[in-house]
């Protein structure tokens, strides 16, 4: 046989691929074996998830092949074993002591030995592995060579997830690609570099640290990487943030006097923070009798230094929705001891059993439940703890920049974005947080642009191809958005995001029959879903079955009573038929539970002016000259109501035209044209109203005008037509009473006439009132 | 040509190798199994199957026919062979999944030279994209497979593999250049229907396939076995009929285990003897752990 080719070994099956004259053949690891044609079902080898392949770059003949296919197949062997030994679910007495002996022989051989260290080193152990208990096994009498290697393993083996962590993040900042930096690793793991590293680590040998990393600059200068020095400078960074490296930490400061300063004034979760972390730092010092460890700035957060890494991630956070679910049964207006007990309890379960890292992640969790329930002081307190056990969390950062979003505070938000984007620009969420920011200050392009970006570099996201057909819809380019989302539930049927999405643009579409329809199959496919739920009420409103609606909102707030956006839709649907005590009440609850509720302090204002208390409602508008955000323009409504209602329509015309022209918000643009079409009534220019009806002002309000404008150039048929289209909103009370009113005025029919004592110009006057509650009333 | 397929949730067509329903999402079931429910398929196969029933009865012998299928559905079986090392890793909990899922799981690395072989292109020929989903095994009455890829034949629980498995007359490898000859252009037009069905339709190709020797064997209980699956000297001499299972497996559906080597064979042929005890013990631990039943053959 010539030189064999593309060679390539599985150490763990023992078996060799190799290609000669065409053709695929397998060696076998046996006695005597000889090579043989490949098969088919040899592909079944490769199906095994541990088979590992190596590829032997050098052609071999068959000789050499044998004996390489020998060495690597002794050091899978080496490892299976080494596997086996840590296996938790292997117990008996016997197969340990055989596995132990078996392994020990196979560490004498250098090549395999090194092999091992390598593995072991650059593997994080699952949770059915424990290396204490592989340690053990040396009571079965074992050579000094395996008792030093389980000895340093054991002592190293929390330190091993830590490092590749720091390893990856450095690379992200300074590697020009993954291959290159993979490339590095192995090269330092065969000349035992990342072992020496990590052990150092585990003993806080800063010597020993400062050696493996001269070594391994010293072996990155032969390959002639310029970026070693940064890349090392920035692994020495992370290291000091994931583990307990105050060996090379350079950055010491020491503020103890300021922290026992305000000790006193901590409330009792910040205390059990602030005492979890002193402890961690005690238990540290007793073991090392080592210098003491410096920490600073307790409330601008603690540099973590303590790492400890805890129960594997998704089983301790797995058992901490218990805790999200209690937060989430607290009545919306419970007080802050309620939060402040559960909190304490999952701290205190948390300190047992996490590291930091996973203890912020769920305070984050916590902080971004109470945000869903626009419970912003809360979500922002909690969020500060989290703060308090790690600084540079990008997890809590951006929890952080959403708060602040949710809070009004859009420029703050935009800045925290733009600045973890800059330190974690593979954070995808940091980059569709930007521009879902840049969305709520109102730039709709910028927005669209960055999603764009993001698609072009995260095709596979999710987030960003839902963010994407959002901006589409808020932009009005409505057919856009419908094929955006048509294509993302397509391709990810299970995504609730684009199945929402793409009924409510079938609704903006003005195909109320279809969003219906789509609603009431996606109720089905995501029955817990209250999105989906209250997105199905909000259909049946625009449809005009106002009882139906409030039948699901009644239903919807004894399912999921603290949802503020069933609240707050239950009460815009009881304030449109005309129960504004109720609608009140409702949104006064909110706003109890919920200062920053934007929705419901805009809604209680336009409810203050529909009871015709104008200054009530204007002392809830905020000082703003320069709308930016939604909530801005909202504010705008309320605005241009008092103007109509203090008789001073010619400002409210300038407003409601410069926000028609300016407002980037499709839907609120509408809403600024029906203020400007009702200003056009007022004024009597008819004409001008009639010739700017478009096709998408279809809500009833929109045809209340037209019926209006219409009936008075004397375009009667077009006013019926209109009029037709009213009707069907009866249970709209404004809206009603005006189609009945004009209907009178104008003799359009077919709707009950009870002013027939009033005069033309009162029945005028109470035909303009009646509009314009219906204005005011009509939400969005 | 192909049929479309309904969905039984909300009867919308879909094409045929859709595996959610593009109008309900609801499930369609399994892409290879569909694929060999269309009539295309099944027409042919049945006439076949027909014939073969009219010529038994021709020939007085349709209880020769009758018995057989009745052995195939009280024992036939999915079996897959592998080696220890193989079973010990299924055993402690992984699964045993396609090679190119496995790659997109992260779960191994690619191997792009062993691509290039031959069986990507005759997954793809019969199943498009979806031939990468697959893993093989063979029908056997005696829960002993296909011996020349490993001593260790595993029988699946038929319930847990029946809906998503596919049957063809014979490998695979050779049916596609078999195929070839007789005209076929992949991608150009669908493979020749007649060999090929869903496990329901096991049987029809069993009699199809070896109407014959089954006739011949005159109702040798004892023979069924060695009629289905013969295992050659090498791989190639080995005639079976090969199962194609979507997706993976795991410990979870594995029936019953049979070892065709003794421990002894297994500790003379290997070349660490023991290494290899280590590993009979390990595996005989992982088995009284799981339950499952398995035996030595002598």
């Amino acid at each position: 046989m010539a030189k064999l080719d593309n060679i390539l070994i599985s150490p763990l099956l023992g078996k060799a691929y190799f290609r000669e004259a065409g053709h695929w053949y397998v060696l076998e690891n046996q006695n005597e074996a000889k090579p043989r044609a490949v098969h088919q079902m040899d592909l079944n080898d490769l199906q095994y998830p541990g088979s590992g392949f190596i590829e032997v770059g050098t052609p071999k003949n068959l000789e050499d092949l044998q004996q390489v296919l020998s060495d690597e197949t002794k050091k899978g062997r080496s490892l299976n074993l080494f596997l086996q030994l840590m296996d938790v679910t292997i117990q008996s007495e016997k197969v340990l002591e055989k596995i132990t002996k078996v392994l020990d022989r196979y560490l004498q051989d250098d090549q395999v030995y090194s092999f091992l260290e390598g593995k072991a080193y650059s593997v994080v152990p699952g949770p059915t592995l424990d290396p204490v208990k592989a340690l053990q096994c040396s009571k079965y009498g074992v050579s000094e060579r395996f008792l030093k290697f389980f000895q340093e393993f054991n002592t190293s083996q929390n330190f091993i997830q830590p490092f590749i962590l720091a390893w990856d993040r450095s690379a992200v900042k300074h590697a020009p690609d993954t291959e290159t930096i993979n490339t590095v690793f192995q090269n330092l793991l065969e000349k035992g570099n990342i072992k020496s590293m990590i052990l150092s680590l585990a003993q806080r040998d800063g010597k020993s640290w400062d050696d493996a990393m001269v070594s391994s600059i010293l072996i990155l200068k032969e390959h002639k990487y310029a970026w070693r020095n940064l890349f090392f400078r920035e692994l020495k960074i992370e290291i000091s943030k994931l583990a307990d490296t105050d060996f090379i930490y350079y950055e010491v400061q020491s503020d103890s006097d300021e922290l026992s300063g305000i000790a006193g004034s901590f409330d009792p979760i910040e205390k059990m923070i602030l005492d979890y972390i002193d402890s961690q730092v005690t238990a540290q010092k007793d073991k090392k009798s080592k210098k003491r460890t410096k920490w600073y700035r307790p409330w601008k957060g603690v540099r973590w230094k303590v790492w400890d890494i805890g129960r594997p991630a998704d089983e301790v956070l797995d058992s901490l929705d218990y805790f999200y679910d209690q937060i989430n049964d607290l009545p919306i207006n419970a007080n802050w001891k309620s939060y402040e007990v559960i909190i304490i309890q999952l701290l205190a379960y948390q300190f047992e059993n996490s590291s930091p890292d996973q203890i912020c992640m769920s305070l984050s969790k916590i902080s971004k439940v109470c945000l869903d329930r626009e419970e912003i002081i809360h979500a922002k307190k909690i969020i500060g703890y989290a703060k308090l056990l790690n600084v540079d969390d990008p997890v809590v950062d951006k929890q952080f920049a959403e708060i602040l979003k949710s809070a009004g505070d859009l420029l703050g938000s935009k800045k925290e974005y733009e600045r973890i984007r800059a330190e974690y620009p593979q954070d995808v969420i940091a980059h569709t947080g930007y521009a879902e920011v840049l969305k709520s200050m109102g730039d709709l392009n910028g927005a669209k642009k960055e999603y764009e970006r993001i698609r072009t570099e995260y095709p596979d996201n999710l987030i960003t191809q839902n963010g994407y057909a959002g901006v589409l819809k808020s932009l009005g380019d409505l057919i856009g958005a419908k094929e955006e989302y048509e294509r993302i539930r397509t391709e990810y049927p299970e995504d609730v995001f684009a199945q929402t999405g793409y009924a409510e643009v079938l609704k903006s579409l003005g195909d109320l029959n279809g969003a219906k329809k789509e609603y009431e199959r996606i109720r089905v496919q995501f029955p817990g879903n209250i999105t989906c739920q209250n997105g199905y009420a909000e259909v049946l409103k625009s449809m005009g079955d106002l009882n139906g609606a409030r039948e699901e909102y009644e239903r919807i707030r004894a399912d999921f009573p603290n949802n503020i956006i069933a609240q707050n839709g239950y009460g815009e649907l009881l304030k449109s038929m005309g129960d504004l005590d109720a609608a009140q009440e409702i949104y006064e609850a909110t706003i109890t539970a919920n200062p920053y509720n934007e929705i419901a302090k805009n809604a209680l204002a336009t409810i203050y002016l529909l009871k015709g208390d104008i200054k009530k409602a204007e002392s809830f508008v905020p000082e703003n000259d320069n709308p930016i955000s939604e909530n801005d323009y909202y504010w705008r409504f309320v605005k241009i109501s008092a103007l109509i209602y203090s008789g001073e329509t010619e400002t409210a015309r300038v407003i409601a035209s410069d926000c028609f022209n300016s407002c980037p918000f499709y839907n609120l643009k509408k809403g600024f044209k029906r203020y400007r079409n009702y200003i056009r009534i007022l004024e009597k220019e008819y004409s001008t109203l009639v010739s700017e009806a478009m096709e998408e002002d279809d809500s009833p309000v929109d045809h209340l005008m037209q019926v209006h404008g219409n009936a008075a150039i004397d375009r009667i048929d077009v006013a019926r037509k209109h009029l037709e289209v009213c009707k069907q909103f009866k249970q709209v009370k404004n809206v009603y009473e005006s189609s009945c009113l004009l209907s009178e005025r104008y003799d359009l029919n077919g709707l009950p006439r009870n002013n027939q004592n009033l005069s033309q110009e009162e029945l005028d006057k109470k035909i303009l009132a009646a509009e314009l509650e219906a204005v005011i009333s009509a939400g969005l | 040509m192909l049929e479309k397929i309904v969905c039984p949730a909300c009867n919308s067509e879909n094409e045929r190798n859709r595996t959610i329903c593009a109008t309900c999402t609801g499930s369609l079931g399994f892409p290879n199994v569909n694929l060999l429910k269309d009539p295309y398929f099944q027409v042919p196969l049945d006439s076949l199957f027909q014939e073969s029933l009219n010529k038994a009865i021709g020939l007085n012998k349709k209880d020769l026919i009758e018995g057989f299928c009745s052995a195939l559905d009280a024992a036939g079986k999915a079996v897959v062979n592998m080696d220890l090392a193989l079973l010990t890793k299924i055993l402690s909990g992984e699964d045993y999944l396609p090679y190119h899922l496995a790659v997109e799981a992260g779960k191994r690395p690619k191997t792009t030279v062993l691509n290039e072989m031959k069986r990507s292109t005759v997954e793809a020929a019969f199943y498009a994209s979806d031939g990468m989903k697959i893993v093989y095994a063979s029908l056997s009455l005696d829960g002993i497979g296909l011996i020349n890829y490993g001593s260790i034949s595993i029988s699946l629980k038929t319930n847990t593999i029946a809906t998503r498995t596919s049957v063809f007359s014979e490998n695979s490898y050779f049916l596609y250049d078999r195929f070839l000859d007789a005209g076929w252009r992949p991608g150009n037009s669908l493979c020749p229907s007649g060999e090929l069905g869903t496990w329901e339709e096991r049987n029809k190709i069993v009699i199809n396939k070896l109407f014959d020797e089954i006739i011949r064997n005159n109702g040798e209980v004892s023979n069924f076995p060695s009629i289905l699956l013969k295992n050659g000297d090498g791989r190639s001499e080995d005639d079976f009929l090969e199962l194609h299972i979507y997706n993976l497996i795991n410990q979870h559906h594995i029936e019953d285990i049979t070892f065709t080597k003794n421990k002894r064979t297994i500790l003379s042929e290997a070349d660490d003897a023991d290494y290899m005890e280590t590993q009979l013990l390990v595996l005989e631990e992982k088995l009284s752990s799981t339950g499952i039943d398995y035996k030595w053959l002598n």
